[in-house]
């Protein structure tokens, strides 16, 4: 059996849930793999009213702040009317640290109770679930170094991917970093091959050195202490994992700037990175921020000196419009990219979801209603791209997640807080 | 890896962050209920949890490891900061990326210590047709070039001087060849120099492609007598290539020259500086090749460890040398092996703390060691140095006397220029300008003076006792009045009074404002930072919050956004000449405020518990007794913040470690 891309999407329209497809034979995605996904977070939420588009479907007209998606809105759908309920409802004293917190976790990151496993980021779960074979199970990536923060919600503020509730996943901030470990593994390309068992030999056994300490760290230690050695041990057996990984890459090396980059380099290098990761076959998920979660980037550049925060509370929103109208330009640009990497069967974005999304819907008032979305790729799987989706006020986050772990293929039925069934509306 | 420009941005952002979770009701000097100094016997000791390393503290321990300068910022992740600081053991988790990066470092580093690198050096060069010996003969090869000197049988030794230009390592070459050539007979040469033996080589080469014979030698500067003798001229039978005995008469080598290379800082097949620095043996010697890699590691582990380092542990370290090498891989490869191990390993991670003996009262001792490594951090932000470890080696560091006993130590490590890591490390991320893109040698100088002067503790506020070149007295208000402090708390071109606010009630009072509640609305900046001001005050919403962090902003008013002295602002209306503080004092501007805060018990409360909180990494909150006795101590050890440091190191809370489980 064999369905045309066109033709599948005649015969079904746009009401078809999202697991049946994924299990379609024939399909694009169905003959080769489950799709990659790209999470993009940024900061400080956006304008809604220059946000939404007063239309629906296909035909809308691109409001002010969308304006920058001009030449890939055939490949993006704007998402209105979602709410993250359990950002609203989190005990974190810190608004900006529960509406980032919780923006891929739909939980509350501040819960004291929290039973074992509770907080996993979405990027997470499908790590866990798509990552196992691959070097990176989901590369955690950002674009701003640390600020001082309060005694409890710091981390909060500065990570959207969390293994769980006391596990903020670190954020790799640094082009060069980035590339050296997606692309350091070709220095062993010349060794021989008997060289390159000597070198894996040698490897495992500093691992086993290292997991005999730690296991004798473990049984003389106290129980406040078991957690950091078990973040440890987790930390040195996905090392070991990945030494089962083969370390082949499927492409070159390119040439990259990767340091002394402005805000707009920075962003567009990482995109390249972003791709060549998907690419190169070395992850299939990845989270960006675009600027941590109450980010005080300042941007001159584009003609407003002040912090992005301070802007979306003062009196004029023209620096905040600027500074989203960018941010939307970035991540044009990773869509763009994407979609011109040929596949056998059509682009990479065709195989890739790629969300963008903050964790409040208007900067100023903090709330987590109204949130800005925008969902690109995935149309090798049959999704049809371009239209603006209203959902009912409030619909929540988390159901967005479901549908995209149901076309992952994985078995959840479940997300966060409130994640009770997926997004139907988006097949 | 190398150091290079700052990447770093850190923006005071404390406006709508929330409660530090310090204690606001530390007990100041006064307070009938606190216990007093000498009844405070066992104090509250902070349970302090496994912490790993800062990303500055693996960098600092990697640096004292190999004796390299490193910049690991873009190589390792951030570390989460708690309320500006690093060391929190809050913030240290122990990332995936963290493990991958420290991997990665871990086997770069062990490969560039074990590297040979060839580079150039001395070379004397001795032809031994120009020093004769008394037996053999001047032959001319049409397969090499130069003269050769012909040896055989019972042969006279080759005898000659060399000089040395410095104490070193060189190395002793000869080019040389057998003249039965290999498979038969060999020539072995034995090198004595100054009549001490310095081994046997094989003369491997043949007539049609000679060799070279090689001795690694450890010489001082100045001459020395070299002499090379044929050990088995005598030979009378040698093994033909099909097993057969072949009878050979004699056996003989051909000798061109002497070459002294060195000193090496490298030469090929010597070793690399770092290389030479780690490697004090020779790894050629095949039956050495297992003392040298136990030499190395026995040296090297107690000092990637911070803690003596037992038999077993050295000879697991010594098995992967072995086990790469049973492998097929050099021993070179195979001490990397090692080393990568000696930095991924937990041991260097985490500053581990078991303690020694009886546990009294749900704490126990720290062993000499930990104590040391807890010091060294807290001093020097790196670990122990060879004099620390020495004295815990000694079991003197707990003595209260002598050159190696605790208050002695703790004094040397304060004047020593390692602790001006206190200033990066504490004062700029305690003060909120940790942003190193925006630093300003003012801040360093005056935080210098501050932390390791014998100025009082309340000079951070008055600058009193500081040299003027370091806290300007026409410029009131101390570190409030430094320019980058002053800077940091502005947006664009006017200050911000909440910020600066903020700053003087979080981190000087220790009373930080809590969130905004979310029914409160967001005010719009006015032209003047009075104009915030005046909305706060006029919004009871609002009022009820900022009252109690806007004055001290307010006081500060007569410093402009970068710092400049001003009257007036831009729009021409006047600067507050006085403003009310949250207590209901008066005061006039900066010179106000810092007399008002220093006369303030909460000041030195507080300092003492941000103190606390970096020495321990955990707010001391539930040690009140212990936040008591170092503010007491530290005044009465004279005052000064290297006072309150000192309080801290010699604190018995400080040397000993609560038992898991034990609560008190």
């Amino acid at each position: 059996m064999s369905v045309s891309r066109r033709g599948f999407l005649k015969g079904l329209g746009s009401l078809l849930p999202l697991p049946v497809m994924a299990s379609l034979p024939g399909t694009a995605r169905a003959a080769s793999r489950s799709p990659n996904f790209v999470f993009y977070f940024v900061p400080n939420g956006m304008v809604p009213a220059r946000w939404e588009p007063a239309e629906e479907g296909a035909g809308y007209v691109l409001p002010e702040l969308l304006e920058p998606l001009a030449a890939v809105r055939d490949r993006v759908t704007v998402l209105t009317g979602m709410a993250n309920p359990p950002a609203s409802a989190s005990t974190l004293g810190m608004d900006h640290a529960r509406c980032t917190s919780a923006f891929l976790t739909c939980a509350d990151l501040g819960r004291m109770d929290a039973p074992p496993g509770y907080g996993v980021s979405i990027d997470q779960v499908l790590a866990e679930g798509l990552g196992r074979d691959l070097r990176f199970r989901s590369l955690v990536l950002g674009s701003e170094s640390s600020l001082s923060c309060t005694l409890d919600a710091c981390a909060r503020l500065h990570h959207v991917s969390w293994s769980d509730l006391a596990t903020p996943m670190a954020v790799d901030i640094h082009p060069s970093s980035v590339f050296a470990r997606l692309f350091g593994v070709a220095a062993a390309d010349g060794q021989s091959a008997a060289a390159r068992v000597r070198e894996r030999a040698a490897r495992q056994s500093v691992l086993d050195h290292v997991i005999g300490q730690v296991g004798d760290l473990q049984r003389v230690l106290g129980g406040d202490d078991q957690l950091v050695l078990q973040q440890y041990l987790d930390g040195v057996r996905d090392l070991e994992r990945r030494l089962g990984v083969s370390g082949t890459l499927s492409c070159e090396a390119p040439e990259l700037a990767l340091s002394g980059l402005d805000p707009t380099s920075h962003a567009e290098v990482m995109n390249r990175l972003i791709v060549l990761a998907l690419q190169c076959g070395q992850t299939r998920v990845v989270s960006y921020m675009l600027g941590h979660g109450q980010s005080e980037r300042t941007f001159g550049f584009l003609g407003y000196p002040g912090g992005h925060h301070s802007y979306t509370h003062s009196g004029s929103d023209l620096g905040v419009r600027a500074i989203c109208r960018w941010e939307v330009a970035r991540f044009a640009d990773l869509v763009a990219r994407l979609a011109e990497v040929p596949t056998a069967t059509g682009s990479l974005l065709d195989d890739t979801w790629v969300l963008l999304g903050s964790g409040m819907g208007h900067g100023a008032d903090h709330e987590a209603v109204r949130l800005p979305l925008l969902l690109a790729g995935g149309e090798g799987g049959g999704f049809v791209q371009g239209r603006h989706l209203r959902q009912p006020d409030g619909t929540p986050l988390s159901r967005l997640y479901l549908s995209l772990l149901q076309s992952a293929g994985l078995p959840q039925t479940t997300f966060g807080d409130d994640g009770d069934r997926p997004l139907l509306e988006l097949g | 890896m190398r150091r290079a420009g700052p990447t770093r941005r850190t923006t005071l952002s404390l406006v709508l962050l929330g409660a530090c979770g310090l204690p606001s009701d530390v007990p100041d000097e006064g307070d009938d209920t606190a216990p007093p100094a000498d009844e405070v016997a066992e104090p509250l000791v902070p349970g302090v949890p496994l912490r790993r390393l800062t990303r500055a503290e693996i960098e600092r321990s990697l640096e004292a490891l190999y004796g390299l300068d490193l910049d690991l910022r873009t190589r390792l992740p951030d570390d989460d900061l708690v309320e500006g600081l690093d060391n929190q053991a809050s913030g240290l988790t122990v990332p995936e990326l963290l493990l991958e990066q420290l991997d990665r470092l871990a086997l770069e580093l062990a490969r560039e210590a074990t590297a040979r690198v060839a580079r150039p050096t001395d070379v004397q060069r001795v032809e031994v047709e120009d020093v004769p010996p008394a037996t053999g003969v001047a032959v001319e090869l049409p397969s090499a070039e130069g003269t050769w000197w012909l040896l055989w049988g019972r042969a006279a030794p080759v005898e000659l001087t060399v000089q040395a230009p410095a104490d070193g390592t060189y190395a002793l070459r000869v080019p040389a060849f057998s003249t039965w050539g290999p498979g038969v007979a060999q020539a072995d040469l034995e090198l004595r120099v100054d009549g001490v033996t310095q081994g046997v080589r094989t003369a491997r080469g043949s007539q049609e492609a000679p060799d070279h014979v090689t001795w690694p030698l450890a010489l001082t500067a100045g001459s020395h007598a070299v002499s090379l003798r044929l050990r088995n001229g005598s030979l009378s039978s040698g093994v033909a290539e099909d097993g057969s005995s072949v009878e050979l008469g004699e056996v003989g080598v051909g000798l061109d020259a002497v070459e002294l290379r060195g000193p090496l800082a490298a030469d090929e097949g010597a070793p690399g500086a770092l290389r030479a620095r780690l490697v004090p043996c020779d790894p050629e010697e095949p039956r050495a090749q297992v003392a040298c890699a136990e030499q190395v590691l026995a040296d090297l582990a107690p000092r990637a460890w911070r803690r003596p380092v037992t038999s077993p542990e050295v000879q697991a370290l010594v098995r992967l040398v072995e086990a790469a090498m049973d492998g097929g891989a050099t021993w070179d490869d195979g001490l990397a092996t090692a080393l990568h191990a000696l930095v991924l390993s937990p041991h260097f991670l985490f500053r581990v703390e078991r303690g020694e003996g009886p546990v009294d009262a749900g704490t126990r001792a720290l062993t000499p060691h930990e104590l040391a490594t807890r010091l060294s951090y807290l001093l020097w932000a790196e670990p122990p140095d060879a004099a620390l470890r020495a004295c815990a080696d000694a079991g003197a560091l707990v003595l209260p006397e002598g050159d190696c006993g605790l208050a002695a130590q703790v004094d040397r490590l304060l004047a020593d220029a390692r602790a001006t890591a206190l200033v990066e490390r504490f004062g700029r991320p305690w003060l909120d300008v940790a942003d190193p893109a925006r630093a300003q040698p003012a801040t360093d100088a005056f935080l210098e003076a501050l932390l390791l002067g014998d100025a009082p503790l309340e000079a951070v506020v008055t600058g009193e006792g500081m040299d003027a070149a370091v806290a300007d007295p026409s410029r009131p208000g101390g570190a409030l009045a430094l320019p980058e402090v002053l800077r940091a708390t502005s947006e664009g071109d006017r200050t911000s009074v909440v910020a600066r606010g903020v700053l003087v009630a979080a981190r000087l009072l220790c009373d930080p404002p809590d969130p905004p509640p979310r029914e409160v609305p967001m005010l719009e900046p006015g032209d003047n930072a009075l104009a915030a001001l005046d909305a706060h005050r006029a919004n009871p919403a609002c009022a009820s919050c900022h009252q109690g962090f806007d004055p001290y902003g307010e006081a500060l008013e007569a410093y402009g956004p970068d710092g400049q002295v001003r009257t007036a602002y831009a729009d021409g209306a006047p600067v507050p000449a006085r403003a009310t503080l949250p207590d209901g004092s008066e005061v006039a501007g900066a010179e106000g405020l810092a007399d008002w805060l220093a006369a303030n018990p909460a000041l030195r409360a507080c300092v003492t518990s941000q103190v606390g909180r970096y020495a321990w990494g955990v707010p001391l909150g539930e040690a009140g007794g212990l936040l008591h006795a170092l503010q007491v101590e530290g005044r009465d050890r004279g005052g000064s913040m290297a006072d309150l440091l000192r309080a801290v190191a010699l604190h018995p809370a400080f040397r000993r470690l609560r038992v898991a489980g034990e609560a008190p």
